[in-house]
């Protein structure tokens, strides 16, 4: 449920002017460390990052345009606006393994195994729930109905509280004093 | 590219290049883009 063929209508609808691509293998997410989107990235022209806005970004937001309006003016300033997310202290090799798996779902579903794709991605989620671009992608997979052709907001809300409430029970069941199992 | 995965790269630093198709297909690169501003939005359809 990704590519240029589900992007293409919203870059239409909006007259875009600007180049649309698509991160088909999760490359820029953990770049950013983020775990929602939308999010705002400027670059200035020599390369250096000078706003980096993690979750809420959005041009039609008086405070996001202010901000991009000033670097285009040649502001030094550096603006970093956080996730409302706060990253869980994973390990490192734990971070580099959710990565992995999450490219090797978005590879698994480019291939057309969608359940091997999901199974990938539920581990991911199984040690990082926090990350909403993880448990979207599962749910564009497995309830495509609530997408297209229009997002179902409602469903999600109810979706997510229903999975954390079932993630927090099992666990609960599965982890004992010397730790949880891993999920496969 | 070695990246903070908890927090990811920060505000002063290089960005990587990168490298990714658009909608027709062809590739573009972020090193593309040097020696002008970039505004990157990341989006979703969900």
């Amino acid at each position: 449920m990704q590519g240029p063929e589900f992007s293409r209508p919203w870059h239409l609808a909006a007259h875009a002017t600007f180049t649309t691509v698509v991160d088909k293998e999760n490359i820029l997410a953990p770049l950013y460390g983020a775990k929602l989107i939308p999010n705002g990235i400027f670059v200035a022209p020599d390369g250096t990052i000078r706003l980096k806005w993690i979750g809420g970004f959005d041009v039609a937001k008086a405070e996001c345009t202010t901000a991009i309006e000033k670097l285009l003016g040649g502001d030094q300033e550096l603006i970093y606006v956080p996730s409302r997310i706060t990253p869980r202290d994973l390990p490192s090799v734990e971070r580099e393994l959710i990565a992995t798996k999450v490219r090797l779902g978005h590879a698994l579903l480019a291939l057309g195994k969608p359940e091997e794709a999901v199974a990938e991605w539920q581990w991911a989620l199984y040690y990082d729930p926090d990350d909403l671009t993880v448990r979207k992608q599962i749910w564009m997979v497995a309830h495509p109905e609530k997408f297209l052709p229009t997002i179902d907001w409602a469903w999600q809300k109810v979706q997510i509280a229903q999975e954390r409430e079932e993630e927090a029970r099992q666990k609960a069941a599965d982890c004992g004093p010397d730790g949880c199992p891993l999920p496969r | 590219m070695n990246v903070d995965l908890k927090t990811g790269m920060d505000v002063g630093d290089m960005h990587p290049d990168f490298a990714l198709q658009d909608l027709d297909g062809k590739t573009v690169r972020l090193s593309d883009y040097r020696g002008k501003n970039v505004l990157i939005f990341m989006w979703g359809s969900w």
